[in-house]
């Protein structure tokens, strides 16, 4: 393998690696505050990448606004899963609750097939994405640069509301117990709103640059993606949003290498990301940046 | 277990550490057998700690759990249960949804001699097995004193009950030695007067050693011979309940201000 | 306790039983002859589903261990079948990209013997699967298994000489009749009723109830957890074996979450814990699940062409289950049981409301 085709690999696995950093961090903000896997976390993601599709091919929005409404609109939706779907089973059995994430998951990518049709669509991408740059003999577009900036930024911006603001600590709060949260003054409705709220505006950014990257999408395309990325999550230390991104760009880094360099294992790429969970969870299942978590005698 | 002069449970220097918290400290603890011997200490003492090392739910960091001489450190809690140690839970622990008599039935499960497929084809010893099982349970339960609630589901009965119902299913795993759990939380004065006399009783009856964590102090002071005070996973003072209680130490760490003034 | 219950003799009572199996099954055969193919074709459905779905409900709603890997048994257990019970001569026209390997190119058993060594095949893939996967607890425990499945559906879609890859298997013989099909329900459905009736059963519970107070109790997770895994696994293999020999054509797309989904969705609106309610709502959902694809063709009413909506059946069952978990989250029958008793019970209560209103 050439230098060459190598660096194009690792740029294809940086991309993809912050894609799955973007989803990932909504599941472990999730998992942290409710101990609840969302399922329908990957269906946010492909219904955001349908809005932002909505908005310029149809209501012939500038992309820019097209894209922004977009993850306002994914935002929103997010929060209205949660009080619809989770908040009335906040009090019973977890696995209730996981029965109602798999039930919005199904609900959501088959109403997705219905209303969306089951045709994958190609998704508007802006030229100034596509101008090619060229580094150290590697042409690549302006994508792979702003996919992983974007993401860097995000990354800093989320580390400041969640370490730096009353919000924050609110969610933080939270995160350890809904009582004594309550106790201390904490809206803990609101917390779980607003962690909804940033992981699926996150979702939302991930499935643009989804769309801008894979130029198509279809309504299958959030559960597996999705699981992935719980993975990925899982991978860094459910709970930790440093975890989850270092996760992401594992898990998205690794399946791209496999592929470039044992390609004969190409077919086996869906079931890599189970294989590590399965491994993870056997020899470390706090993950890489967790905290130890025990059962209560 | 002929040999009356062994000790029904030993912990021989058991240390348990949490990453950088030490839970116990070099505990020694020696229960002879029939004893009825309480380990108490304020909250955070690390008695539960003791009882989740003894009951195989952990394993401790250093140290031997000896039960009637044979070391049992680090078996899983259903092989310390084989080999005759039962436990109840500080936050009550019941099978909710199963009914008083399953609960019980559950705890004679480890003593089955029917296998898998004598089971499931109704074969002789199994039906035979199960016919004893459930005159077991019942007498169990009226021993006990829950034979008029045997067919409720355990989560409807009231508090006091369900700790009753604890020890009765502990008690069905046929125990040499039993762990109570403050078994006494959350119950009114006269719950745990009853509550001692059945502790009392059912040793006897049973011919069982018991240790018993206690947080009142009038229900460990009233039955126990002998005990063991713990202090932050230290051993403070061991002794009889008249020695405990001119102990300087356990006054200070432990019945000091509050605790003296609401006995 | 009832007071005076009639006291039947056990002799009695099973040759009652004999006989209503007998007219049973001889209902099935005539009625496979001489009911027509869509009906036959649900019938078969139906038994297929209820014993799944009671697998499925041993695993997650009995023993409260929520796995999502029943497709990959089922698919385990379609493959077997279907690779045993092929013809030699079919499977050379099947398998034209690679040839299938020795021995199962040259070897064609009976239906019962290819239907048991998937049942063995599948329990053992269980085992495999359920050893490391049982000792994780609630929504890790059902991401790993659904990992699982996946690991064997893509396993199953690269090893091309033992299971044709993608293309799949055609031209399984169609052994599948009504006989086959509610046989194996009532199988199921009787080592359930069996299990669930000894102290093993009532272990399983207590795993649902309190893992920690079971394990103090003496219950040993790993054989009794892995017990109601295994034949869990056991049962979706030969639904699976049975499915393919329905169907006829296999391939391992069919394998995927959804159908996981749908048995779970079973289970879940019948009651997790509840066998009666697994066999009601099993064979009530195959049957709605057949009458709503009208919803998903293209049809004509009143002139006006209504095309074909694709998803809109699994659209509806999605917003049934959400219903039930959010309102009735224990099901139709939680993990209580219909019986006669309690028909007559409730009849008694609501004459005696009766009178005591007329009084």
């Amino acid at each position: 393998m050439t230098l060459e085709i190598f660096l194009q690999n690792a740029a294809n696995g940086i991309t993809l690696g912050s894609l799955y950093a973007l989803l990932a961090i909504g599941y472990t903000m999730v998992y942290g505050i409710l101990r609840l896997i969302n399922f329908a976390h990957g269906e946010i993601f492909m219904i955001s990448t349908y809005f932002a599709f909505y908005g310029t091919a149809i209501f012939a929005l500038p992309w820019q606004v097209s894209f922004v409404a977009a993850i306002i609109l994914t935002a929103l939706l997010g929060v209205v899963i949660e009080r619809a779907a989770y908040r009335p089973l906040r009090d019973a059995p977890r696995i209730s609750a996981l029965i109602s994430a798999i039930g919005v998951s199904f609900l959501m990518a088959n109403l997705g097939l219905v209303i969306f049709g089951g045709r994958p669509k190609t998704f508007y991408r802006p030229p100034i994405f596509q101008a090619p740059i060229e580094l150290g003999g590697v042409r690549v577009v302006a994508l792979f640069f702003v996919i992983p900036l974007l993401t860097a930024v995000l990354l800093v911006a989320l580390n400041y509301i969640v370490y730096r603001t009353k919000t924050g600590l609110a969610m933080r709060a939270a995160q350890w117990d809904f009582d004594t949260a309550r106790l201390m003054g904490v809206d803990v409705d609101r917390a779980i709103s607003i962690t909804f709220a940033i992981g699926s505006a996150l979702a939302a950014v991930g499935g643009i640059m989804w769309g801008l990257r894979f130029a198509e999408i279809n309504p299958n395309m959030g559960l597996f993606p999705g699981l992935k990325c719980f993975i990925a999550a899982v991978f860094g230390g459910i709970g930790n949003i440093s975890g989850a991104v270092l996760g992401g760009f594992i898990l998205g880094f690794g399946e791209i290498m496999l592929v470039a360099f044992l390609p004969g294992l190409a077919g086996y790429r869906d079931a890599f990301a189970f294989i590590v969970l399965i491994l993870i969870l056997l020899v470390r299942p706090t993950g890489l940046l967790g905290d130890k978590q025990r059962v209560k005698v | 277990m002929a040999d009356t002069n062994i000790p029904a449970l030993v912990c021989e220097s058991v240390t348990m550490r949490f990453g950088g918290l030490t839970a116990v400290n070099g505990l020694n603890l020696r229960v002879p057998q029939g004893a009825l011997y309480g380990l108490i200490g304020p909250n955070g003492a690390g008695k539960t700690t003791v009882f989740n090392i003894v009951s195989g739910v952990l394993c401790p960091s250093s140290g031997a759990v000896k039960l009637f001489g044979a070391d049992v450190a680090g078996l899983t809690p259903d092989r310390i249960a084989h080999r005759g140690i039962a436990r109840t839970f500080q936050n009550i622990r019941l099978f909710r949804n199963l009914t008083v008599l399953d609960n019980v039935l559950v705890g004679l499960h480890l003593r089955r001699e029917a296998n898998l497929a004598e089971a499931l084809l109704a074969l002789p010893r199994h039906r035979s097995e199960e016919a004893q099982m459930a005159a077991t349970a019942a007498q169990l339960l009226e021993e006990i004193g829950l034979q008029d609630v045997s067919h409720y589901r355990a989560s409807a009965l009231p508090y006091g009950q369900q700790r009753r119902l604890e020890i009765a299913r502990a008690l069905a795993t046929k125990p040499a030695v039993l762990l109570l759990d403050e078994p006494a939380a959350g119950m009114n004065p006269a719950e745990t007067e009853d509550l001692m006399r059945l502790i009392t009783d059912i040793r006897d009856r049973f011919s069982l050693t018991i240790l018993l964590i206690e947080h009142e102090m009038k229900v460990v002071m009233g039955i126990c011979e002998r005990m063991t005070v713990l202090d932050h996973g230290e051993t403070i003072a061991e002794g009889t309940p008249e020695e405990i209680q001119r102990n300087e130490r356990v006054i200070k760490a432990y019945l000091g201000g509050g605790a003296v003034a609401r006995n | 306790m009832m007071a005076q219950q009639r006291v039947v003799h056990p002799a009695l009572k099973i040759a009652a039983v004999c006989g209503a199996l007998v007219l049973f099954f001889l209902l099935l055969s005539w009625g496979q002859e001489h009911w027509d193919a869509y009906t036959v074709r649900i019938l078969n459905l139906c038994g297929i589903y209820i014993g799944i779905t009671l697998g499925l409900n041993l695993c997650n709603g009995f023993t409260g261990q929520f796995s999502l890997g029943i497709a990959g048994f089922m698919a385990v257990g379609a493959y077997t079948t279907a690779l045993l019970t092929m013809s030699p001569a079919i499977k050379q026209a099947v398998f034209f990209i690679e040839p299938l390997i020795y021995p199962l190119n040259s070897v064609q058993w009976g239906f019962l013997p290819s239907l048991l060594m998937a049942a063995v095949v599948s329990g053992i893939v269980g085992f495999l699967v359920g050893a490391p996967a049982i000792r994780f607890r609630g929504d890790y425990l059902a991401i790993t298994t659904l990992g699982f499945a996946e690991i064997i559906r893509v396993v199953f879609t690269n090893i091309v000489p033992i299971t044709n890859g993608a293309l799949g298997l055609k031209g399984i013989p169609p052994h599948t009749n009504l006989v086959w099909s509610w046989g194996f329900a009532l199988v199921c459905i009787a080592v359930m009723v069996r299990l669930m009736r000894t102290t093993y059963g009532r272990a399983l519970k207590a795993i649902r109830d309190d893992e920690v107070a079971a394990e103090a109790m003496g219950v040993n997770l790993f054989f009794h957890k892995n017990l109601a895994f295994v034949v869990s696994a056991m049962m979706a293999g030969v639904g699976g074996g049975l499915l393919g020999n329905l169907i006829t054509t296999i391939d391992p797309n069919m394998f995927r979450f959804p159908l996981t989904f749908t048995v779970l969705m079973m289970a879940v609106l019948g009651g997790l814990g509840s066998i009666t309610g697994t066999v009601i709502s099993a064979a009530a959902v195959t049957v709605a699940m057949e009458a709503f694809r009208v919803l998903e063709e293209p049809r004509v009413i009143l002139g006006l062409a209504i095309p074909g909506v694709p998803g809109m059946r699994m659209v509806v069952f999605s917003v049934a289950l959400m219903i039930v978990i959010l309102f009735y989250p224990k099901g139709f029958m939680g993990d209580r049981e219909f019986s006669l008793d309690r028909v007559k019970r409730f009849a008694a209560g609501v004459r005696r409301a009766n009178t005591s209103k007329q009084g």
